[in-house]
């Protein structure tokens, strides 16, 4: 019987974490970014981005069926020795560490600025970590749980925004539908592809699944019907907002949810939808600090990763405190993307070879 | 309990040293309790002396069946060549009997109720069962009443109880195993489960921490209940006390665990799920759709009752613009002559809300009504008038105090009025965000909480096979197999329908 807090995650946990981790971009500043290169064709940016890191993700996989059980940090050190492994864990373990800094940083401005705004940013900060810690500590099997207990509420609660807001669209404003044109959209698409690094990270957490069928299709699943539906609802915000307005929108998410309105009584439901989100961002944030915990604990090959989780929330805080505006965490997003970019989509292929090579010594002794 | 002097536990063939210990042990001639009732056995001509406790045992059924056999003067030949078998066997009529050689045993049955024999010449004593404590009779559910359904309820006596779920669940795997507890005061803890479905590792489990509990004397259920905690701090509960023998059966059939004990006219079920809190007895009685009904009602009046004044005040402190413009301005007119904050204000009436209750439950029977009139008048009312509450809130309390009313559980009902103090802080301080923020946390460690290492929102998180058994259910036809969570070892309630061809 799977249960004690630090019991493994089922298939279906699994895969709503995975679905939330990825989901939840479409409603922070990652929209706003790729609007502003992709145009009217950002919608399809994700979709080539999926693609892209679909072929790595294979990769990865590939390796990792060969060793049943094992998570990510594992088998780097199986097939890159001691100084490698731990040299792939830390740029692993630096890469997310700044990319949850700066999209918490983001979800806090989002905050801030949208309903908060007498409220200084650090205290609602603090909260939001608080509160994602809170969650973190009581193991990710507790994180697994509440996303496949809140799994449907989420789909439900954007298809019903949508439903809301269909009157609103315009499907003809998709037009051109090649944007800025087809090579800027692949080119965009490729560099942008650090924004599904979930799927090369999550592969740490292997040892924590029930079976390793139960994270394949977990993974896959949550990364395919993510992607897609960040891209509908990219396509949706440009079809309801018209470029080039929608690069003026920062928080093209947040606005939408400010023009639902339940008939002519209820005229402002955007904070049950915002009350809704935070939770969500509570659980997704609590996923990402469980997951730096866990990636340095692995990479100092040690086994108690609980109790990082507070250093590791205390980092993100004042790393995220760091940039003066939101201007500056949009720079400092790209930056990062394109950089993580190169060692998400490098990574699997490197250890591809270093695993070929070590399974070459070891056939033939 | 012994003295120093009556180190030896073993009995004599004396009868008279016997009766001298028994005496002293319980104090005898100053302690009027143990009836020593000197006879000869005629058939046997020999001296014997029988004993109880007056109010344990039942004196009728120590007359008719032990006494008036022993001194019958009928001669006829014996086939046992043992007095104590002769006795035993052949003279006393009643139906159980057992043979003790210590006074260890001898005490702890006289202060169950049992009848004991002494016979001179003879280094044994007869324990006759004969218990006859007082109780009264299978009475209504107070708490669990159904409209449709059996409508009788454990009364104090544990042999009843074990009788009322025994007549619910005629199965010959239904096992009772009964624990002694308490050093100085001893009481028996009798743990029901249907031994090829429950779960051999949450039995032992149950049993091991029943044995390790080592206090002077556990009195009753509840106080057990405390002590088999798991998370004493906790606001969750840990296990359920039902007082219907049906309800207690339904558990036993999915696996669940119960223990009944003298003086508590409950039983105990564990471990527990959210579920079985929020489901009422009635729910399987009514027709699918109905009790749906029924469900959907409760789960909304759950919501209500968490929540409801911690969104009022968010609504009115952080997101005005949510509030319907006519609404708002009709609540701005009242408010405005209320010169407290609105946090003040919920808490004052929330407060005054929880008095009534609390006294309700205080006040003698006879008052009881004069605590609504006063409650609902002066309170809801009167504090309109004198501008000390707004008529908004008035409405906004009741409905969740009506809400709250209608959890089934009371442990679940004081989590949830105290969760709504939470939630209601949050809500004044941070708005929607704190809301958001602390029902996160508080999804995290509900879904996390186990109960005898059962998760507590388990089968539906942690996803477990199961008849859907949870916010709404199946039909009957459809419910075929138990919820996995229990790790049951029979998994399957009704077979699948052969196919016909």
């Amino acid at each position: 019987m799977s249960t004690s807090s630090d019991a493994k995650v089922g298939g279906r946990e699994f895969t709503s974490i995975f679905l939330i981790a990825v989901g939840m971009k479409l409603s922070d500043i990652t929209t706003t970014i790729l609007f502003e290169s992709g145009q009217t064709a950002g919608w399809m940016i994700p979709l080539l981005s999926l693609a892209f890191m679909l072929v790595a993700y294979v990769v990865l996989i590939s390796v990792l069926k060969r060793r049943a059980g094992q998570g990510l940090p594992e088998v780097v050190f199986a097939v890159g020795g001691n100084f490698g492994g731990a040299l792939i864990c830390f740029l692993l373990f630096a890469s997310a560490l700044l990319m949850t800094s700066v999209t918490s940083r983001g979800y806090v401005d989002i905050i801030n600025v949208m309903v908060y705004q007498r409220s200084p940013l650090y205290a609602l900060y603090l909260m939001l970590m608080g509160a994602a810690l809170f969650v973190a500590n009581r193991g990710f099997s507790a994180v697994a749980r509440v996303s496949w207990l809140l799994i449907f509420l989420i789909e439900g609660a954007i298809a019903l925004l949508i439903a809301i807001i269909w009157r609103d669209i315009d499907w003809l404003r998709l037009y051109p539908w090649a944007g800025p044109g087809v090579t800027r959209i692949v080119n965009t698409g490729i560099m942008h592809s650090a924004m599904f690094g979930e799927i090369i990270l999550a592969t740490a957490l292997v040892p924590q699944v029930a079976s390793f069928k139960a994270f394949r299709i977990g993974s896959i699943v949550g990364f395919i019907v993510s992607s897609l539906k960040i891209s509908l609802l990219m396509a949706v915000y440009t079809a309801v907002f018209d470029y080039p307005e929608i690069i003026h929108i920062a928080y093209p998410f947040q606005q939408l949810t400010k023009n639902t309105s339940f008939g002519r009584v209820f005229t402002h439901a955007e904070s049950i939808f915002i009350a809704f989100w935070l939770v969500i961002s509570v659980i997704y944030f609590a996923f990402y600090i469980y997951l730096l915990a866990y990636l340095f604990s692995r990479a100092l090959r040690m086994d108690q990763h609980r109790r990082l989780l507070l250093p590791m929330a205390g980092l993100v805080v004042f790393i995220g405190l760091i940039p003066g505006n939101t201007e500056q965490v949009r720079s400092y997003w790209e930056q990062l993307m394109s950089y993580s970019t190169l060692l998400y989509v490098a990574l699997p292929f490197v250890i591809w070879m270093l695993d070929w090579i070590w399974r070459k010594r070891h056939a033939n002794p | 309990m012994t003295t120093q002097r009556d180190q030896k536990t073993e009995l004599s063939t004396l009868l008279a040293a016997n009766l001298d210990r028994l005496k002293r042990d319980f104090a005898y001639p100053s302690n009027q309790a143990l009836i020593i009732r000197n006879l000869i056995i005629a058939s046997l001509k020999r001296d014997a002396a029988v004993l109880y406790l007056e109010g344990a045992a039942d004196v009728e059924e120590v007359e008719k069946r032990i006494i008036a056999p022993l001194i019958d003067r009928s001669d006829i030949a014996f086939k046992s060549v043992n007095p104590v078998d002769a006795v035993r066997l052949e003279i006393v009529t009643h139906r159980s009997g057992k043979t003790w050689c210590t006074f260890e045993e001898i005490n702890y049955s006289l202060l169950n109720g049992w009848t004991i024999v002494l016979l001179e010449g003879v280094d044994q004593a007869l324990a006759f069962e004969t218990r006859g404590f007082e109780s009264r009779q299978v009475a209504e559910p107070i708490v669990e009443h159904v409209i449709r359904g059996p409508k009788e309820a454990f009364t104090e006596s544990a042999a009843v109880n074990r009788s009322l779920v025994r007549k619910y669940l005629r199965d010959r795997h239904l096992v009772a195993e009964t624990i002694t507890i308490g050093d100085r005061s001893t009481s028996e803890v009798t743990v029901m489960y249907v031994k090829d479905l429950a779960d051999p590792n949450i039995v032992d489990d149950i049993k091991r921490r029943i044995r390790a509990v080592r206090v002077d004397a556990v009195p009753s259920l509840p106080v057990l209940e405390q002590f088999l905690d798991e998370h004493p701090y906790s606001l969750v509960p840990n296990s359920l006390n039902t007082e219907r023998p049906d309800r207690a059966s339904a558990f036993l059939l999915e696996g669940h665990v119960i223990l009944i004990m003298d003086n508590s006219p409950t039983a105990l079920v564990m471990p527990i799920t959210i579920w079985s809190m929020l489901h009422s007895a009635e729910d399987h009685y009514m027709r699918w759709a109905y009790s749906n009904f029924m469900r959907i009602i409760r789960l909304f009046a759950l919501f209500v009752a968490v929540m409801t004044p911690s969104v009022y005040i968010a609504v009115a402190t952080f997101h005005e613009e949510m509030i319907p413009t006519d609404l708002l301005l009709a609540i701005a007119a009242t408010r405005e002559k209320v010169p407290f904050p609105a946090l003040l204000e919920v808490l004052l009436m929330e407060f005054a809300f929880e008095l009534v209750r609390e006294a309700a439950i205080r006040v003698p029977t006879v008052i009881g009504p004069t605590i609504g009139i006063v409650g609902a008048l002066i309170l809801g009312q009167a504090a309109v008038e004198a501008n000390i509450i707004s008529p908004i809130l008035v409405v906004i309390v009741a409905m969740t105090g009506i809400s709250s009313f209608t959890i089934p559980e009371p442990s679940l009902n004081f989590a949830v009025r105290i969760t709504r103090f939470m939630l209601l802080f949050a809500g004044a301080f941070m708005g929607f965000f704190g809301i958001g923020l602390v029902i996160a946390c508080l999804l995290a460690y509900l879904t996390t909480y186990t109960s005898f290492g059962v998760p507590f929102l388990s089968p539906l998180t942690p996803h477990y096979r199961s008849s859907a058994d949870m916010i709404l259910r199946l039909p009957v036809q459809k419910e075929r197999v138990r919820p996995h969570n229990l790790n049951p070892q029979d998994a399957v309630r009704r077979p699948e329908r052969i196919k016909q061809r």
